[in-house]
């Protein structure tokens, strides 16, 4: 029996718990409440430097990732009226990947230090993007299908050009395991790209939540339930784009959690597509925010990037949903 | 008094210079072959094709009607609805009330009444038959208390029984206009004459995007008139009760 009143208290007592978990997860033994106090005071003690300047940004740049990619799977799945769509389908992941890449090789946005790939790739997202919805023309399913394919084909086959004339071993390797995907090493200078773009974004794909969920019935239906399919459809696209775009370009390819996400929130909202949204959100956050606690739970060595694992996770999920899908059909 | 008036309205190839109206109170069946233009007429109305020409509601041009103004007055019950999601009867219902922003229970469950699908609320709606599915559709019209409702072919893949059934409850809607509130009418497009006849009070026989004839069925159900437009010969018995149009080949 599900309850879907518990639904918000469950995912916001669940995040807390992440969140503080993460906080006390790591090499040096201190606690946590004392630190973020003496941090918050700007004490220079241990405890405030451990607990404040690394591992909060890292969990609070986890748990942004995660909700941007919760949400961004959500709203594109709601939009396509397809559980299979991923973000990565706008293009917008790809694109940053690309703009990352030329910071790595060619050495652009030097001024921005350790937050150029960062910006690079949200540059790299939005141009991406905007080929996308300038192909795609309208917003219909299939278009916004097809031409995400395209340029996500596009942007791919030219990050492979990229590595292909790696100019030095060390370049290609620290592109590769950035593509991997990792939140550690982030600081406050990320949170800051990253908080304004879940606000934007956010909140496109929530003033569209209405013809979210007239579009159930399909475009017709919707238009002549007086939504703006038109538009609407492209504001969701640009927002769910925003999203990915800076999740990715800030924390490298995290997979399956934007496609994994809704599915698990979905029974809990009666299927709604306008109510997945805020839980997806949540729970994308709860996810990452745990598979990147998990990561440095593990015994010290090479770090297991935070994208191998949350696919490595995933894709047993997402096995078991096509089996329990298949189960539904025969 | 018309609700709706068209005036010389065109759409690219599917529809000519249609002249039609929609009186207060009135159940207008749409009738023609197949690529007559009935569902792209409705669709003109409902706002998901711009057009050449004028529709007027309530003497005032339609395309001067905010799309959520629109979307108040006109519901559209479009051909074989499905559900992207799996839903509960609830929140399909639901779904009509989203041009007025709200998700009035009181609306909600007098709709479900109405077509007597309250006790499946929350049931998933692709677990139900067709023939329960397509209440749940209607409900969901309803539930936005159009005053004009648009149901394009409702009768199609259900069985005899809930063939009466839809247009009974399509008459009913006309006849629950509550106390004060603007009246109701029902512009239906159907393929079977005989149900035609003996649920419209008028009909629009259309052919070839053009209104071939239009009035009561009496005077559009002629044996010339079928002839002419479905090219078959037929017996038609208005008198009969029910009505009786069958084709003879």
């Amino acid at each position: 029996m599900i309850y879907p009143a518990l639904t918000y208290p469950v995912l916001i007592l669940l995040l807390i718990v992440s969140s503080l978990l993460s906080l006390s997860m790591g090499s040096s033994d201190v606690v946590v409440f004392k630190g973020l106090w003496e941090w918050i005071f700007q004490q220079e003690t241990l405890d405030a430097i451990v607990v404040g300047d690394i591992r909060l940004p890292r969990t609070l740049i986890a748990l942004l990732v995660g909700a941007a990619l919760g949400l961004s799977g959500a709203a594109l799945q709601g939009l396509l009226r397809n559980p299979l769509a991923d973000p990565g389908l706008t293009g917008a992941s790809q694109g940053a990947a690309l703009g990352a890449a030329a910071v790595f090789y060619f050495g652009v946005f030097p001024q921005a230090g350790g937050a150029a790939p960062a910006m690079a790739g949200l540059l790299g997202a939005g141009l991406a993007m905007m080929l996308m919805l300038f192909l795609a023309g309208s917003a219909r399913q299939s278009m916004v299908i097809m031409a995400g394919l395209a340029i996500s084909t596009l942007t791919g086959a030219l990050l492979a050009m990229v590595l292909n004339f790696a100019p030095n071993p060390y370049a290609m390797q620290e592109l590769v395991f950035w593509l991997l995907g990792s939140v550690a090493n982030r600081g406050f200078e990320h949170l800051w790209i990253l908080l304004p773009a879940l606000i934007i974004g956010g909140g496109l794909v929530f003033s569209q939540r209405r013809l979210l969920f007239g579009l159930s019935l399909g475009e017709n239906v919707a238009t002549s339930l007086g939504l703006s399919t038109r538009w609407g459809s492209r504001l969701v696209v640009l927002g769910a784009a925003i999203l990915v775009g800076t999740a990715v370009s800030i924390a490298g390819a995290i997979g399956f959690v934007g496609l994994i996400v809704p599915h698990l929130v979905r029974p809990f909202v009666s299927n709604r597509p306008d109510k997945v949204l805020l839980p997806s959100a949540l729970a994308g956050a709860i996810l990452v925010c745990l598979a990147d606690t998990l990561i440095r739970s593990l015994p010290p060595g090479p770090e297991l990037k935070l994208g191998v694992l949350t696919s490595l996770l995933g894709t047993p999920l997402f096995i078991w949903l096509i089996w329990r899908e298949r189960r539904r059909w025969l | 008094m018309a609700v709706i008036t068209i005036n010389d309205l065109s759409l690219d190839k599917r529809l000519k210079s249609i002249h039609l109206d929609l009186q207060e109170g009135e159940v207008l069946g749409l009738i023609g072959p197949n690529g007559a233009g009935k569902t792209s007429l409705l669709h003109c109305l409902a706002g998901i094709e711009s057009f050449q020409g004028e529709i007027l509601l309530k003497q005032q041009p339609l395309n001067t009607f905010s799309d959520t103004a629109r979307a108040r007055r006109l519901g559209l019950l479009p051909q074989g609805s499905q559900s992207a999601w799996s839903l509960r009867v609830r929140d399909v219902i639901s779904l009509g009330r989203l041009p007025w922003q709200d998700e009035d229970p009181a609306k909600i469950i007098a709709a479900a009444e109405l077509t007597g699908v309250d006790q499946w609320m929350n049931h998933l709606v692709d677990q139900l038959s067709g023939g329960e599915q397509l209440r749940v559709w209607l409900a969901r019209v309803f539930a936005g208390e159009p005053e004009i409702l648009l149901a394009d072919e409702p009768l199609a893949s259900l069985d005899l029984y809930y063939q009466c059934r839809v247009l009974s409850l399509l008459r009913d809607y006309v006849k629950a206009r509550p106390e004060g509130k603007a009246s109701r009418s029902v512009m239906v497009s159907l393929h079977d004459l005989s149900m035609a006849a003996r649920y419209c009070d008028r009909l629009c026989l259309l052919h070839q995007g053009r209104v071939w004839s239009l009035g009561r069925p009496d005077e559009v159900l002629t044996q010339q008139n079928l002839l002419d437009v479905y090219q078959v010969n037929c017996q038609i018995d208005l008198n009969a009760v029910p009505p009786v149009v069958s084709v003879l080949g």
